[in-house]
């Protein structure tokens, strides 16, 4: 029995013409559903713990989570423990 | 039956809740169906003859008339049963600390500072029995609990013994079984954030 997902070995150097790309930034409107927990006061939470999918690699910014829709935002912060990242519409 | 009809009411709020509980009692001998009835008596404890008559249709419908999250607090109660029954169930402080070798007031110290997860059902304390490995404690349980220190008993509860996406599927308990102890720290310090898995 392994767990492989959050370790995924050495990872090749990305291409030298990186620095040559345009990010690829898509402006969005709001607004957004963020579900935090009470003792953090606020929703706003630009987190640097690298243990989430889309935080900075070296921790050097923040990233904050967000949903455009509530339903996601209740499957991205209440589904990891019963073990599946989607759930029917129906439930 | 006896022993319900036995009891005297001590105070006002007592007088009040038996009076009530028995008119609800009553409402169900009268609304469900015999088939129904039989199913509700033949529950294993007396609140779960409870529990299966309340989740009945014809009883349902009215209760949610007045409380439309009935059916979502009576699911939760189902639910709660279930956790206290998985991976070998929960027993006393006594039990438990006689399995360790530790003295019940030992267990009482250990809960209270938060090493040990147990449940509070009515005025007792559970444990549940995948906390032990032979005479031990899980390997790492205290490091686990301490992460998720501000969750209540509960969600602990729930966190170790339901499959996690960030294991992979498996419960935080098998993780730690096998040895994945920084994976399931890491499950357990995200555990309640919204952020991507």
């Amino acid at each position: 029995m392994t767990i492989s997902r959050n370790k995924p070995g050495d990872l090749p150097f990305p291409t030298l013409a990186l620095h040559e790309r345009t990010p690829i930034i898509t402006p969005l409107s709001g607004p957004f559903f963020r579900i935090y927990r009470v003792a953090r006061k606020t929703p706003m939470f630009f987190g640097k713990t690298l243990d989430y999918r889309f935080d900075s690699s070296s921790g050097e910014c923040g990233v904050l989570y967000a949903s455009p829709e509530l339903d996601g935002a209740f499957v991205e912060t209440f589904m990891q423990e019963l073990g599946r990242v989607s759930v029917s519409l129906n439930h | 039956m006896a022993r319900a009809l036995a009891l005297k009411p001590h105070s006002t709020e007592q007088s009040i809740f038996q009076l009530r509980a028995t008119r609800a009692v009553e409402t169900l001998l009268l609304t469900l169906d015999r088939s129904s009835l039989e199913e509700a008596a033949s529950a294993s404890t007396d609140m779960e003859v409870l529990l299966v008559a309340l989740q009945k249709p014809a009883i349902l419908g009215s209760v949610l008339e007045q409380d439309p999250l009935a059916e979502a607090k009576l699911r939760g109660q189902v639910r709660r049963k279930q956790l206290l029954e998985v991976e070998g169930g929960v027993i006393g402080p006594e039990k438990f600390g006689g399995l360790l070798g530790i003295t019940r007031q030992s267990v009482d110290k250990r809960r209270k500072a938060g090493t040990l997860l147990a449940l509070e059902i009515g005025t007792r304390f559970a444990y549940p029995v995948w906390q032990l490995e032979g005479n031990k404690t899980l390997p790492h349980l205290e490091e686990v609990l301490a992460a998720l220190k501000g969750h209540d008993a509960w969600r602990r509860l729930s966190f170790f013994v339901n499959g996690n996406v960030r294991l992979e599927g498996q419960s935080p308990l098998q993780a730690l079984r096998s040895g994945h102890y920084e994976d399931v720290l890491q499950a357990a310090r995200t555990l309640g954030e919204h952020g991507a898995a």
